[in-house]
């Protein structure tokens, strides 16, 4: 089959390699039709994620038709269309039992090396590097789903694959991290970073009743498509003192939450920011966590920060003092996706929310690289690309 | 029910002298105690581990025995006359707080090729690995296919 892999620090190639097979009893194969490049595989693709290695297949927002399932299967067959998270629960663990589905015990083989960094290790991942189980991703053909009773969204007939793909990743993703802040009506919410995940958690704090929301990103093609789904918008690269603007505009108290949805790798204009780019390029820091800082500083008194961005190593000069000195609820993880998509399948079927509005690009699966590179570069408004299986 | 007042881990850990791993199962202590003393459970899970398994594969149960309310302990061994002596016990006591049961392994062989893996190492990814089989049914991996061509723990 045909696959995209990643073959080193800005390098993703398509290549052929075989195709997968049933291991476990419990595994399906798909055939893919529809795939996504995520922001969070960014940071693969920049070499800021350890654990990848040459060959590696990308992709973690797939889905497909179900070609094969293993001797244990119960809830999928031949020929269903599924949509696959982007974390592997095995459905019995305690942490499975209890939806905490990105905290599964069981599915990741390699979870000697998170435990040894983290104390205790994630679920598995699709794509997402040696550390998260080494699972093939879905930018490819076909992807072998493990435990796939547990790991899949059977999809109703006649529903278009960009309706749905998204929750796979984004739209669980920004769901959780706007129900991490507890929403009331009236609420002010502040979300960094209006891409993908930041589109969907503007959304989804709306559904959840916030009153107001306000993104702050640098990029005007992203603050544009904000503020066509209701948010306000502030550019932080033309705003001096964005803790003090977010101040005016919420009458002085502070957003009761703001949303991190940047991560790892932000963009800040602070001497800071500098000092991270440096230690990051340098391998003397790991994370770059402006966006976080001003998160904190920017929150009101006994506000939630939220954080569904991607943070992977040591934090420098991160602000505890202020989140305690104000007392405030720190929430973050990676989202246990299953737990929401059928309820947010729901929405998408109501007609409450439609999140292919994220898309900007549609391409094959052989535009891959190229697509890559311009979306790391953010060139051409990119936002958002599908790939299309032929 | 509180762990550290357990006389039968205290005991196992004082005179230990292997290498041990404790997890924790949601399965209640006679359900794990039932899965270990199965051999072909046991020998499933051995299978994949980075070990020279040459005369390994011969175990047989040496002791099996319920120790008390929510205790069990039994101990496979190698055969008699294998080319090492070795011993793999199991010691499974109720967790705290409903917790389902703690479980404990601790293997002592001798002149086993652990190849590049500490043995430390080794005898937790055993027990992770039965812990998955007990629970799910199977064990995950990912030998064999484009992104899992290894599987970094065990190399």
């Amino acid at each position: 089959m045909r696959a995209l892999t990643w073959e080193g620090k800005h390098d993703i190639a398509l290549k052929h390699v075989h195709d997968p097979t049933i291991l476990n009893p419990n595994d399906a194969i798909v055939r893919v039709t529809t795939t996504a490049i995520c922001g969070s595989d960014l940071h693969l693709y920049n070499g800021v994620i350890p654990t990848m290695e040459k060959g590696d297949i990308m992709g973690h927002e797939t889905m497909g038709e179900v070609m094969e399932v293993g001797s244990l299967v119960k809830n999928v067959k031949v020929g269903d269309k599924i949509v696959i998270p982007f974390d592997i629960g095995c459905g019995h663990c305690h942490h499975c039992q209890d939806e905490e589905f990105s905290a599964c015990d069981n599915s990741n083989p390699n979870f000697v090396i998170p435990e040894k960094l983290y104390g205790y290790s994630g679920a598995g991942l699709f794509g997402y590097s040696h550390m998260y189980g080494g699972y093939a991703g879905g930018q490819a053909e076909f992807i072998r789903v493990p435990f796939v009773d547990t790991n899949s969204l059977v999809i109703p007939p006649g529903i278009d694959d960009e309706k749905v793909l998204f929750l796979s990743d984004i739209f669980p993703t920004g769901y959780m991290a706007a129900e991490n802040c507890n929403i009331k009506p009236g609420d002010t919410v502040a979300v960094w970073g209006a891409g993908p995940v930041g589109l969907m958690a503007i959304k989804s704090a709306f559904l959840l009743g916030a009153e107001r929301v306000i993104a702050i990103d640098h990029f005007e093609e992203r603050l544009k498509i904000a503020q066509e789904i209701g948010a306000e918008t502030i550019n932080f690269k033309e705003e001096d003192a964005l803790t003090e603007e977010l101040r005016f505009l919420t009458g002085g108290r502070g957003p009761d939450s703001c949303i991190d949805a940047v991560g790892l790798e932000a963009h800040g204009n602070t001497i800071l920011n500098a000092i991270d780019t440096v230690k990051q390029k340098t391998k003397l820091g790991t994370d770059r966590p402006d966006a976080l800082r001003h998160a904190i500083q920017a929150c009101r008194k006994g506000g939630t920060v939220s954080i569904p961005g991607v943070y992977g190593g040591f934090l420098d000069k991160f602000p505890f003092g202020a989140a305690f000195g104000k007392g405030l609820t720190l929430k973050m993880g990676q989202t246990h996706t299953q737990k929401y998509m059928k309820p947010l399948l729901e929405r998408i079927l109501n007609d409450e929310i439609d999140p292919s509005f994220v898309i900007s690009h549609r391409f094959n699966l052989e535009d891959g690289p190229e697509a890559y590179k311009n979306f790391n570069e953010k060139k051409d408004e990119f936002i958002k690309i599908v790939m299309k299986m032929q | 029910m509180n762990t550290s007042q357990s006389p039968i881990i205290l005991e196992s850990r004082d005179k230990q002298r292997g290498f041990f791993s404790s997890t924790n199962s949601p399965l209640e202590p006679e359900q794990v105690y039932n899965f270990c003393q199965n051999k072909e459970n046991v020998e499933k899970v051995l299978q994949g581990l980075p070990l020279d398994l040459d005369n390994f594969l011969e175990l047989v149960l040496d002791n099996s025995k319920q120790a008390g309310t929510d205790q069990y302990e039994l101990r496979w061994i190698n055969k008699p006359q294998s080319k090492f002596e070795g011993s793999l016990t199991f010691y499974i006591i109720g967790a705290p707080a409903n917790r389902g049961s703690l479980v404990t392994a601790i293997a002592d062989f001798e002149k086993i090729n652990f190849k590049t893996s500490k043995p430390s190492t080794l005898i937790e990814i055993f027990l992770r690995r039965m812990k998955a089989l007990m629970e799910t049914g199977e064990i995950p991996t990912t030998k064999g296919q484009t992104s899992g061509r290894k599987e970094h723990l065990l190399h």
